[in-house]
């Protein structure tokens, strides 16, 4: 019997399935394409690093390359990279084609991916970077950095809401706030550990 | 390996489904309720960014707030 090297979350249908509805401009399958590009610059890095990929998982979170051996930091920050790198270099050759739309899908796509939040591209490309650090250093690296990626889900979340208030349109920005909350729901369970959001706390309760 | 690609071919075709019913909807006027997109917009704005200038400017106008 074979195993499979694809597995499909629920939760990704439910995220495309938003995406659909939202999508007022038709302009989902440029994403899609920019989307492949992105993991394909990660596919190639992998290879360029001696990785080997044991498969991928869809979920709401994204595209997760699931590899069979673990790599260097460097070489994990590198395969993180990858990703937006495409991304950009496809969207300067785009650009260069005259094609604005398929470039701008692509330039989003990767700046998106690069803020230094996990679970995207920039987090993962820091957090492999923390893994060069001695180990108390990257232990208060990887809580800061895990108390960053809620916070910034969460104004994520919040402007994306403002955004949509103000205009009356573009849900896009709060549903990936959203998503980027539910990507880190393990850690939001836990965020009552974070020292910082056990001194608001008490202040929240008292008043 | 057969395994994964009956399910990519299955994801392309569940995937491929809910675009089109979503389609379907929106063209019927089913999804008038839903906010609109300036996805469209944006992304023209930031891939004419480097051969136009006033990107910035043109981002802020796709995200200003519509009268109509």
């Amino acid at each position: 019997m074979t195993t499979a090297k694809l597995r499909v979350e629920p939760s990704f249908y439910v995220f495309w399935a938003l995406f659909c509805l939202l999508d007022s401009e038709g302009v989902l399958p440029l994403f899609v394409c920019a989307a492949v590009i992105h993991e394909m610059g990660h596919v190639l890095a992998i290879g360029a690093c001696g990785g080997r990929i044991d498969g991928v998982v869809l979920s709401a979170a994204g595209a997760v390359i699931r590899q069979s051996r673990s790599l260097s930091p460097p070489a994990e920050c590198l395969i993180a990279a990858a990703g937006p790198l495409a991304g950009a270099a496809a969207a300067g050759i785009l650009s260069a084609l005259h094609c604005p739309m398929a470039a701008g899908a692509n330039v989003l796509l990767s700046l998106v991916n690069s803020l230094p939040l996990l679970p995207l591209d920039g987090g993962c490309a820091l957090r492999s970077l923390l893994g060069l650090l001695p180990a108390a250093a990257m232990t208060a690296g990887l809580r800061a950095l895990e108390l960053a990626s809620l916070l910034g889900a969460t104004v994520l979340t919040l402007l994306g809401g403002a955004l949509l208030l103000y205009t009356g349109r573009n849900a896009a920005g709060l549903a990936v706030g959203l998503f980027l909350l539910g990507a880190n729901a393990r850690l939001l369970r836990g965020s009552g550990n974070y020292g910082m959001i056990q001194s608001i706390i008490p202040k929240i309760r008292s008043n | 390996m057969e395994e994964t690609i009956r399910r990519a071919l299955w994801c392309a075709a569940v995937c491929l489904s809910i675009l089109t019913a979503s389609r379907m909807l929106r063209a019927s006027g089913a999804l008038s309720f839903l906010p609109e997109s300036d996805a469209g917009r944006a992304i023209a704005v930031l891939g004419g960014a480097g051969t136009d200038g006033g990107w910035s400017e043109g981002l802020v106008a796709v995200f200003a707030p519509h009268t109509q």
